[in-house]
């Protein structure tokens, strides 16, 4: 994480909050300083600063929410985001830096958590319920969804983005759970091995060792169902 | 290096987890053959592609919905704090005004010579301890007793989370029991059960299912989840947060199916506690990973769980 260090230290975090909230008053001193460190935030908002915590979920939902969506789809990642928020707030007093364990570390853990617990709920669901009728049929040609998709309600066509990044959903959801979460967390969401093996809870060797065999079964699965997309020169 | 062993290690090479002399084989092999060159190019791609992959964009107010949401945990954890803040400040100051009121009692000759004779001051305190309650004030073994050990179960809280009624009428499988029966944990005080009985949240949260919440001491927060499903295979599930470091036991109908309760990989406490009212049992007691989120499954309708969890030592890494 790339961290400034706020320019005067003697700032409440209060008085700073207001700024990166977009409010509309701002103390003389909020525009002196850019970016308050977690470790204050944090510290703010187990002291019962609301605003402070508020401040993290502007800071990291985003990060959270794309987390959420790669593991368990766009559908269901604004619940999982909030619910990841929710438990963090509810054990916001337990937590502590460790040296250079983050708070971005501890929330992704959550997040990597809540998700993997959806995935596995999904499971027993399906076990017990049957197929749903919204699940993608696997085929020969890869995924197909049961029910074509409403055009009139979407753009005509999709960006070759779009389509890119909904294919390669549907390959993560064919790879392992903890391939998955490798992959999503390194190769997505672009964390360095030393913060995903810490929001893993695991040795870096283990990390890599996931994510060697992750990009292996994605990249198999990939060019087996998505041709069409592999990049020039990548095929 | 073979081409074979270059294919085999490419993906080890960019996660960097090649390491020894086999870096410089490997750089060597790609440098002299452009068959495997190529091959390691498309990988490069393959992964270039993924890197450059816009990240999912979320809602505008989602932020906003989570602040708001953050707001009434807030309220809502603070709301079933205060009782138990109350009673532990009252349980308190009784206990210090007690104690001032024997020190002032004590040191006043008259009643000084009412409680003993002036004699040595063990001989007092034997004295003392001899002499019944009168007139409002207790006994010196009685006051040592209250002060000496303040009540522990005041750290304690127990949870029941059972079926909503509404759920269980509506169930197609025959109810093992008339009624399910009251799971009364050996340590919960009258206070506790006071606090846990009464869900402070009810929600539905998609066809079938209810979500109670409770954020109840410690910011301990416990939610009782029920899914519908077909009978017989109805699917029961009750999920408690507690504080990391707690010390667990679950309570269930069966006692013949173990629970295993697992906190970050260190085994602390898992029992099922027999019940002979109703035939369920544990299916699954795991806490998943150390956001200790512990979850059970009993198999049938009519569920009652109970999760105790109490501060214990044991601290989770």
């Amino acid at each position: 994480m790339h961290i400034r260090e706020a320019d005067n230290e003697t700032i409440s975090p209060s008085q700073v909050f207001v700024k990166e909230n977009g409010g509309g008053e701002q103390s003389a001193e909020a525009s002196t300083a850019q970016y308050v460190d977690d470790s204050v935030l944090v510290k703010a908002a187990q002291q019962g600063e609301g605003e402070a915590f508020g401040v993290l979920v502007d800071r990291y939902h985003r990060q959270i929410y794309g987390l959420a969506a790669r593991m368990c789809g766009q559908e269901a990642a604004d619940d999982l985001t909030q619910d990841v928020f929710l438990k963090a707030l509810d054990a916001l007093q337990r937590f502590q830096f460790h040296g250079e364990a983050g708070f971005r570390t501890w929330l992704y853990r959550i997040g990597v958590n809540t998700a993997i617990n959806e995935l596995r709920q999904r499971k027993r669901r399906r076990q017990m319920m049957g197929p749903s009728l919204d699940e993608p049929v696997l085929t020969d040609d890869g995924p197909m969804q049961r029910q074509l998709s409403d055009i009139t309600e979407e753009p005509y066509r999709l960006t070759a983005q779009n389509e890119l990044q909904q294919a390669v959903n549907e390959v993560l959801e064919m790879l392992t759970e903890k391939q998955r979460t490798a992959l999503v967390m390194i190769d997505l969401q672009g964390l360095t091995y030393e913060d995903a093996a810490e929001v893993l809870n695991c040795p870096l060797g283990t990390l890599k060792s996931r994510l060697v065999r992750a990009r292996e079964a994605f990249a198999e699965k990939f060019r087996e169902h998505e041709p069409q997309l592999i990049p020039d020169g990548a095929t | 290096m073979k081409c074979r062993q270059c294919r085999e290690r490419m993906n080890l090479y960019l996660a960097e987890a090649l390491v020894g002399n086999w870096i410089e084989q490997f750089e060597q092999h790609i440098a002299d053959c452009p068959d495997c060159a190529q091959e390691l190019s498309q990988e490069q791609q393959l992964l270039e592609m993924l890197h450059n992959l816009s990240a999912p964009t979320p809602s505008e107010d989602l932020s906003t919905r989570i602040k708001a949401a953050a707001r009434v945990q807030l309220r809502q954890s603070e709301a079933q704090m205060r009782p138990a803040y109350y009673l532990k400040v009252a349980a308190a100051c009784a206990v210090v005004v007690l104690a001032v009121g024997v020190g002032v009692v004590w040191r006043a000759p008259s009643a000084r010579q009412a409680l003993a004779p002036p004699t040595a001051p063990a001989e007092m305190t034997r004295a003392a301890e001899r002499q019944p309650a009168v007139a409002g004030i207790p006994t010196l073994p009685a006051l040592k007793t209250a002060l000496a050990k303040p009540e522990k179960s005041v750290e304690t809280s127990t949870v029941v989370a059972s079926l909503p009624h509404r759920l269980r009428a509506e169930s197609a499988t025959p109810q093992p029991e008339a009624s399910p029966p009251a799971l009364a944990g050996p340590e919960t005080s009258g206070v506790e059960e006071s606090m846990t009985t009464e869900p402070i949240e009810e929600k539905l949260i998609g066809p079938g299912a209810v979500r109670l919440a409770r954020a109840g001491r410690g910011q301990m927060m416990r939610t009782a989840e029920v899914r519908s499903a077909r009978p017989p295979n109805y699917l029961v599930q009750a999920a408690a947060r507690v504080d990391s470091g707690s010390e667990l036991s679950l309570a269930n109908t069966d006692a013949a199916q173990a629970a295993q309760v697992e906190l970050a990989g260190r085994t602390l406490v898992g029992t099922v506690v027999a019940n002979a009212m109703v035939s369920q049992y544990v299916r699954e007691a795991i806490i998943e990973s150390d956001e200790t989120m512990l979850t059970l499954t009993t198999s049938a309708p009519g569920s009652l769980i109970e999760v105790t969890a109490r501060d214990g030592e044991a601290q989770a890494d």
